[in-house]
């Protein structure tokens, strides 16, 4: 683990009963970035993001939080959870004095700044607040405790276009002015693909890939050509994913050396793309294939 | 103070797409010598980008001399890229691309063909430049 | 913390306060008038005869309108501590994991210990000054009455004293219990409201006649004191049973037998020449050959004089009970909930 991790896990394992949530996860996530955590329903990346801010137990594994173990309620993670629960009898300022009496790093100035931006009413009831609002309120709760990890869990999956563009925005703002490490999850790879630059791609209890967005894009190639075995690509090149017609393959290969090969037509490939692959491949193949970036 | 803008299905990289935006306004003249480009934070507010993405384009106008950064102050622009005078100084320039256009009339392409042609050749000679080969994302 | 307590739990409060301020300034008015009547009609400093009093002056504040109020005072501290379970108790925990607000406010600068400790201590307090205001407010208003009917019997003394304090913290631990259990808030009610009906019916039964010492009366069984008779002429055991009216006042009666001279419950055999429908002269021949059996009538009761010594002990057994839950409560948050 170096100093600017994160997150660090080791085996990290979550069961209930029978039912595996996640399943022997050894990630490093790196501090300073905003790293996407991505996937299909189901496949775990609530359940990640609610151990590390202390909210689940794990029942295998090792997780370290900014460097120390995790806890709940702590000062320096903010966490806005899946739909964005709030109290839904408590008025927006009531719940930035929420804020502001339980946490002792409070910048009242930041939330309030914040959502004047965002024109509301501070006696307005959370209950009657649109989805979209109900998100910016949440978040400001979130960034104005001045975290150093921010954990987001589907922030932006119910919302209309214009509310996740204005959510994006506002978090990013915030990144800049602030420089906290955020963690996102999604299963839509579009919005990640503009604000994400680490990567973790879980599918079905299990970490896939990860690593650093430019490096993922710059090292996966889509490669077009006479139909092949993709056991003969030989070494240094890893077969994602791989389709055949009776004449022709299409492969998703990850290679740090470039294909320089006239055999096969060589091409990027892009973020949504590559997700897919690991995606589709996780869902098709039985083996469970764990792939990391060595950082 | 100029504007960015993204277009996610390009194909272009974003830092890239910042960086010709700001040489397109330096070109049209809506940027000169000495005006400050937004800040990051300015950016990505409007834009919803990672800042690392802007900050990325940021260093590398810097490194091809177009802007500087001053601390605590902004980033400024340090050249003036004119609009007619700049394209008048490229005469021979011009010249042998008139007569690339006519080689490639005779040679049967249409217009979409000779467009087509440029983008996909300009395209490959800016990222080899840029050090990185065979990327289109 | 104390902050986010008292906004959340504000309205709550507001109607707690409201309903006790009103329910003991009624009580507290016709306290008074109460005292009067007791005084008019000879029962108050009476030096003889009573017995005889106390019943005509409680007959007479009966049909007037303290009986109404002695009867909505009883069931309101009876339905008291159900009340605060269901609407204080279940919904503290439950509805926070319902609405999903808990990974809101735990993900604050505050520990689960904390948020809980914050909360059931002001809403624990809150519990504890209602029921304790409304019971010390019924309790003082309703003394000449108990005087004179006896409070240590269940439908009074439940009503009555400190009591109403342990049930209702009692019923307010178990309701945060079972709500942090069923994750719930309206099926965690419904187990609440069963909950707490059971323990108050399991302690009146169970518990209560074993936490003090029971007072026991034996004396002949004459003629005079024999009260019901019932047999059957077609039982070929000819048994019969026998009531006779427990000479101890004011008392919860907890057992009353007729017991033959070594102390064996007798439920005869019948002469059915003296008793039945083929006696002679009717029902006291039968009275008198029972009184000449020679038995006598035991009586295992509780007297008023018990009733403080048995308030304590029982209000204390609720206070470990709700204390013990309050311990559970917080080892599973902190261990299991999300």
């Amino acid at each position: 683990m170096t100093m600017t991790s994160a997150v660090v896990t080791e085996g990290l394992t979550k069961r209930y009963g029978r039912r595996t949530a996640l399943s022997d996860c050894t990630l490093d996530i790196p501090a300073g970035h905003v790293v996407g955590l991505v996937g299909p329903n189901g496949a775990g990346k609530s359940t990640l993001l609610q151990m590390i801010c202390g909210l689940l137990q794990p029942t295998a594994g090792r997780l370290t939080v900014l460097g120390g173990d995790p806890i709940s309620g702590s000062p320096r993670i903010g966490f806005v959870a899946q739909d964005t629960p709030v109290y839904a009898g408590l008025t927006v300022e009531d719940h930035l004095r929420l804020g502001a009496h339980l946490n002792p790093s409070w910048d009242d100035e930041l939330a309030h700044h914040r959502l004047e931006g965002l024109d509301f009413d501070p006696r307005q009831k959370a209950g009657k607040l649109s989805g979209g609002q109900r998100a910016q309120l949440a978040l400001t709760v979130a960034v104005a405790k001045r975290p150093d990890l921010l954990l987001l869990d589907e922030p932006v999956a119910a919302l209309d276009p214009l509310a996740r563009r204005e959510f994006l925005q506002g978090l990013m703002e915030y990144v800049a002015e602030s420089g906290t490490s955020v963690v996102m999850s999604s299963h839509l790879v579009a919005d990640l693909e503009r604000v994400c630059d680490y990567l973790i791609v879980l599918v079905k209890s299990r970490v896939r890939v990860t690593g650093e967005v430019e490096e993922l894009l710059a090292s996966h190639h889509l490669i077009t050509g006479a139909r092949i075995d993709p056991a003969k690509l030989g070494p240094g090149r890893q077969v994602i994913q791989a389709r055949h017609t009776d004449v022709q393959s299409t492969l998703v290969v990850r290679s740090t050396a470039p294909i320089e090969d006239p055999a096969f037509s060589v091409d990027g490939i892009d973020l949504e793309d590559l997700v897919l692959a690991y995606m589709t491949e996780a869902a098709e193949s039985g083996r469970d294939r764990v792939l990391e970036k060595q950082r | 103070m100029i504007e960015f803008h993204l277009d996610a299905r390009s194909g272009v990289a974003p830092y890239m797409q910042l960086i010709r935006q700001v040489r397109h306004a330096m070109r049209l003249g809506l940027l000169k010598e000495g005006d400050r480009l937004p800040t990051v934070k300015d950016v990505v507010a409007r834009v919803a980008i990672n800042p690392n993405t802007v900050l990325k384009a940021y260093r590398e106008l810097e490194y091809e001399g177009l802007v500087k950064p001053r601390p605590g102050l902004g980033t400024f622009v340090t050249r003036t890229l004119g609009g007619e005078s700049e394209l008048a100084a490229h005469e021979p320039l011009r010249r042998d691309l008139d007569g690339w256009l006519a080689k490639a009339r005779d040679a049967g392409l249409g217009d979409e063909s000779i467009e087509a042609l440029f983008a996909d050749t300009f395209r490959q000679f800016s990222e080899e430049r840029a050090g990185r080969a065979g990327r289109r994302g | 913390m104390i902050w986010l307590t008292w906004r959340q739990f504000r309205t709550q409060a507001l109607i707690g306060a409201a309903v006790t301020v009103a329910v003991a300034a009624v009580f507290l008015a016709t306290r008074g008038s109460l005292l009067a009547l007791a005084r008019d009609m000879g029962y108050t400093g009476c030096t003889a005869d009573c017995d005889k009093l106390a019943q005509q002056f409680a007959r007479q504040a009966q049909s007037q309108i303290y009986g109404r109020l002695l009867f909505n005072g009883d069931a309101l501290l009876f339905l008291l501590p159900a009340l605060i379970g269901l609407f204080w108790g279940a919904p503290l925990v439950a509805r926070e994991l319902e609405t999903g607000t808990h990974r809101l406010v735990w993900n604050q600068t505050v520990s689960r210990g904390r948020w809980l400790a914050v909360k059931l201590g002001a809403i624990g307090l809150a519990t504890v000054a209602v029921a304790g205001l409304l019971s010390w407010a019924i309790t003082a208003w309703a003394s000449p009455l108990d005087k004179a009917n006896g409070w240590i019997v269940p439908e009074t003394f439940t009503a009555r004293g400190v009591v109403p304090i342990g049930y209702a913290a009692f019923a307010f631990m178990a309701g945060v219990t079972i709500g942090m259990l069923m994750r719930r808030t309206v099926p965690a009610m419904a187990v609440t409201l069963v909950v707490v009906a059971a323990a108050m019916a399991l302690s009146i039964v169970v518990l209560r006649p074993h936490l003090v010492a029971q007072s026991t009366y034996t004396g002949a069984l004459t003629a005079d004191k024999v009260g019901g008779i019932s047999l059957s002429i077609n039982d070929p055991a000819r048994r019969i049973r026998v009531e006779a009216s427990a000479p101890v006042n004011n008392a919860w009666v907890l057992s009353n037998d007729v017991v033959t001279a070594a102390g064996a419950p007798w439920a005869g055999p019948y002469d059915p020449a003296k008793c039945g429908p083929q006696a002679p002269s009717g029902p006291q021949s039968c009275e008198q050959w029972i009184a000449s059996q020679n038995l006598k009538q035991k009586v295992i009761y509780l007297g008023p004089e018990k009733f403080w010594p048995l308030q304590w002990r029982e209000l204390g057994v609720f206070l470990v009970v709700s204390a013990l839950l309050a311990a559970f409560c917080f080892w599973w948050i902190r261990r299991r909930v999300a």
